[in-house]
């Protein structure tokens, strides 16, 4: 499922450091891992950056990933997701950016506008799994609302049951109007997660499940920092007016966690 | 009784309060006034921002897709008819209020305008009257909306006990049966004591100015008291015996006797003239609505709006939660669309034609015949009423008839006050012990006396606005749990029928 990857390059990489995330990436049944550099328009040599690029390029296929690069010009995230797209890419990785909170609050980010413009899965990398040491996704959060979005999401936690051995399945709901409408959401939370639960049985050794009330993004933060899980795995919607003005669920996980993130369009 | 929690220390509160009156009333005079003096300084402007908030807030759940949404359930039609409905809603939002600032309001204000406007003149006239439809207009009205619409909506709709507390249920879950949801129905149970205390306070002196008037009995302190002693012995007779039935059709009458009251001014008075004075009003009411709304004046001017505005809306919260319930109890069936233009147009137009015509008169006869009622009414603004009446023809009777309003205004009001607080405090029972029923009645009845011999007029006026601030938060709560809850019905269906997909997105 992600066999074609998009990584994209600001040049300021060491060689060890591209080689280590590709090569991370390319274990959940990768192929082809796409390099891409986006430049300003009108600065900077382009084929000084494709020669730097292919370097890479013949790099990573020295340690059997096979890779090629693009070189483009333009606004760096609409680029990014272009250029994905135009490769039919199945993901784009996308290394956690260690921008200032203010200047990020203000500005936005580059990995913030990759997500919010992507119509195809992102993978944030960020503290955990840390590359130097383990390199190992041992914990993963599916956090679930039952809602749209969703067996798309499914499919690829499925997938990476391949690769990691626990799942902690997180449900956050939204309290019901009054205790008794609340009882019937438990009892139907309860229900979705054991349905849940037995579908992905055959794809994990371990699955715990869980379900709280509140804001989903603060507990999804909680639970994944409480458990230290390794990746989370998001549906994403496209929130209404006042949640995007709030900061939707994804940006406030993505930003929130230490573990990486995998969302699903 | 005493194993209600919210009863016992809502009841503690008070009785401290009303020992500390006995004690020593000067203490508590200038305590109040210290603690008023704060709120005002530093809370004048969440008391305004609050009120527009929730005339905004009810205009766009009015206009919302939830608007189709019924206080009831889906099959329930409406209790009472369109002017049963009307009727009781006007009478439970203004009641004797509106019979005591009808004339001394656009008076006060036409006599004594912020400094930016000269007194007595035409433009104090047309200010006015503007700000008498101001404070008792659409405002107030959303206040109320906002109250009862929770309590309907979770009550009639969720099946949840009619208790303030029971709207905090998408918020706070379960603990709303814990401190954190008695504390709210103990906010809830002082903010109506004050709130309800400070009307019998208004109606006690008006009703003792009436008298003076007409028959000579001295306007003091103590008659006041005897008055109010008096009433509440009539509320607590009713109560006791529960006269409920009674009650009803006293309130009915009252609000035709108000109607014939309305109608007889109209066109025995300077009929044109009112008239002029009602659509000129309108007119400049809505136009100048946004600025009146967040009108607080820092730079000249600040005091008058302290005085009256912020006043009347922090006695519009405080009254909030008594006719909140009981304007709740009256709409079951109707849809939110329905309740809220229903509740915040009928009301407030009957509100701004008792103005027209109550002041309207009244500025009549002091800019075109020099009457110098005006004058009078400055110094006791419980006297113009009577003092407008003497120039219209059958004064005595049209005295006596407005008397007889306030005494069955105050005594209903009351009763109704001891049967919502008696809900309040047994876990929104809707039978009251008769027990609780009496200890609120004479509760409030002393909350009011003590009120009145401390600081008279402006001590209850000053209760009324610490006691609803921090009412006034539990309602901007509220109207979040109250959409919280709307758009959770949608998704409900889900879980509902049982069916739903195994989706997984966030």
């Amino acid at each position: 499922m992600l066999k074609k990857i998009v990584q994209p390059l600001d040049m300021s990489e060491s060689l060890a450091e591209v080689k280590m995330r590709a090569s991370f990436i390319d274990r959940f049944g990768g192929e082809e891992i796409v390099l891409v550099h986006v430049m300003n328009p009108g600065l900077g040599d382009k084929s000084l950056m494709q020669s730097r690029l292919t370097h890479l390029v013949d790099a990573l296929g020295s340690v059997g990933i096979q890779a090629r690069c693009l070189v483009t010009e333009g606004h760096v995230a609409s680029e990014i997701t272009r250029t994905a797209m135009e490769v039919a890419a199945d993901v784009i990785y996308l290394p956690a950016s260690r921008k200032n909170i203010l200047v990020s609050s203000f500005l936005g980010s580059t990995t913030e506008d990759v997500i919010r413009l992507s119509d195809l899965p992102v993978f944030m990398h960020k503290l955990r799994p840390e590359l130097v040491r383990t390199e190992k996704v041992r914990h993963l959060v599916f956090a679930t609302d039952f809602r749209q979005a969703a067996s798309r999401a499914w499919l690829y936690v499925r997938m990476l049951g391949r690769y990691v051995s626990k799942l902690t399945i997180l449900h956050v709901g939204e309290r019901a109007a009054d205790p008794d409408t609340e009882q019937l959401r438990r009892e139907h939370a309860d229900r979705m997660l054991s349905e849940l639960n037995a579908k992905f049985k055959v794809d994990f050794q371990d699955i715990a499940l869980m379900s709280r009330i509140g804001s989903p993004a603060r507990h999804i933060i909680d639970v994944v920092e409480q458990i230290q899980a390794d990746l989370v795995v998001l549906g994403r919607l496209n929130e209404p007016f006042p949640s995007k003005l709030l900061g939707s669920t994804c940006s406030r996980v993505t930003s929130g966690v230490s573990s990486s993130v995998l969302l699903i369009p | 009784m005493f194993q209600n929690r919210v009863f016992c220390i809502s009841l503690l509160i008070v009785a401290v309060f009303v020992l500390a009156g006995v004690v020593d009333a000067d203490l508590l005079d200038r305590g109040s006034a210290r603690l008023h003096g704060a709120i005002i300084a530093h809370f004048g402007w969440a008391y305004m921002l609050s009120g527009f908030f929730f005339l905004v807030f009810c205009v766009v759940l009015a206009l919302s897709r939830y608007g189709d949404i019924k206080l009831g359930r889906d099959h329930e039609k409406p209790v009472y008819t369109y002017f049963g409905w009307f009727s009781m809603l006007f009478a439970a939002g203004m009641g004797i209020g509106l019979i005591f600032w009808g004339v001394a309001e656009p008076l006060s204000h036409y006599m004594d305008p912020p400094e930016f406007i000269s007194p007595e003149t035409g433009e104090a006239a047309t200010f006015a009257m503007r700000y008498s439809y101001f404070h008792w207009g659409l405002h107030p009205w959303a206040i109320y909306i906002v109250m009862s619409l929770g309590i309907a909506y979770f009550s009639f709709r969720r099946g949840m006990p009619p208790l303030i507390s029971s709207c905090f249920y998408p918020m706070l879950g379960n603990r709303i049966y814990g401190p954190m949801g008695h504390f709210i129905d103990i906010l809830a149970v002082f903010a109506t004591i004050f709130g309800i205390a400070t009307s019998l306070g208004l109606g006690a002196i008006q009703i003792n100015s009436g008298l003076e008037h007409l028959y000579g009995l001295p306007s003091s302190t103590m008659v006041t008291l005897l008055i109010i002693l008096g009433t509440t012995m009539l509320f607590m007779i009713s109560a006791t015996v529960g006269l409920d039935k009674g009650i009803q059709t006293l309130s009915k009458m009252n609000i035709f006797l108000a109607f014939v009251l309305l109608l007889f001014m109209l066109v025995a008075g300077p009929t044109s003239y009112m008239l002029n004075v009602f659509t000129d009003t309108i007119g400049g009411y809505i136009g100048n609505m946004l600025e009146m709304s967040l009108a607080v004046n820092p730079f000249l001017g600040q005091e008058w709006y302290k005085n009256w505005t912020l006043f009347y809306w922090a006695w519009w919260i405080a009254w909030s939660p008594f006719v909140g319930i009981f304007v709740a109890r009256i709409s079951r069936g109707r849809t939110i669309r329905e309740f809220i233009s229903g509740a915040l147009l009928v009301p407030t137009l009957l509100t701004f034609a008792w103005f027209s015509v109550f002041g309207g008169a009244s500025l009549f006869l002091e800019l075109e015949q020099g009457a110098g009622i005006g004058a009078m009414v400055q110094q006791d603004v419980s006297t113009g009423l009577f003092l407008v009446f003497d120039h219209f023809p059958g004064a005595l009777i049209l005295s006596n008839a407005a008397i007889l309003l306030l005494i069955v205004f105050f005594v209903t009001s009351a009763d109704s006050a001891t049967f919502v607080l008696g809900i309040m405090t047994s876990n929104g029972s809707p039978n009251p012990p008769l027990a609780k029923k009496i200890v609120w009645g004479i509760t409030q009845s002393s909350v009011a006396a003590i009120l009145l011999v401390s600081g008279g007029l402006a001590a209850l006026q000053r209760m009324a606005i610490t006691a609803a601030l921090p009412f006034n938060f539990v309602l901007l709560l509220m109207c979040y749990n109250i959409w919280k809850a709307l758009a959770s019905e949608s998704r409900e269906s889900d879980f509902r029928g049982h069916a739903g997909s195994n989706g997984s997105s966030m």
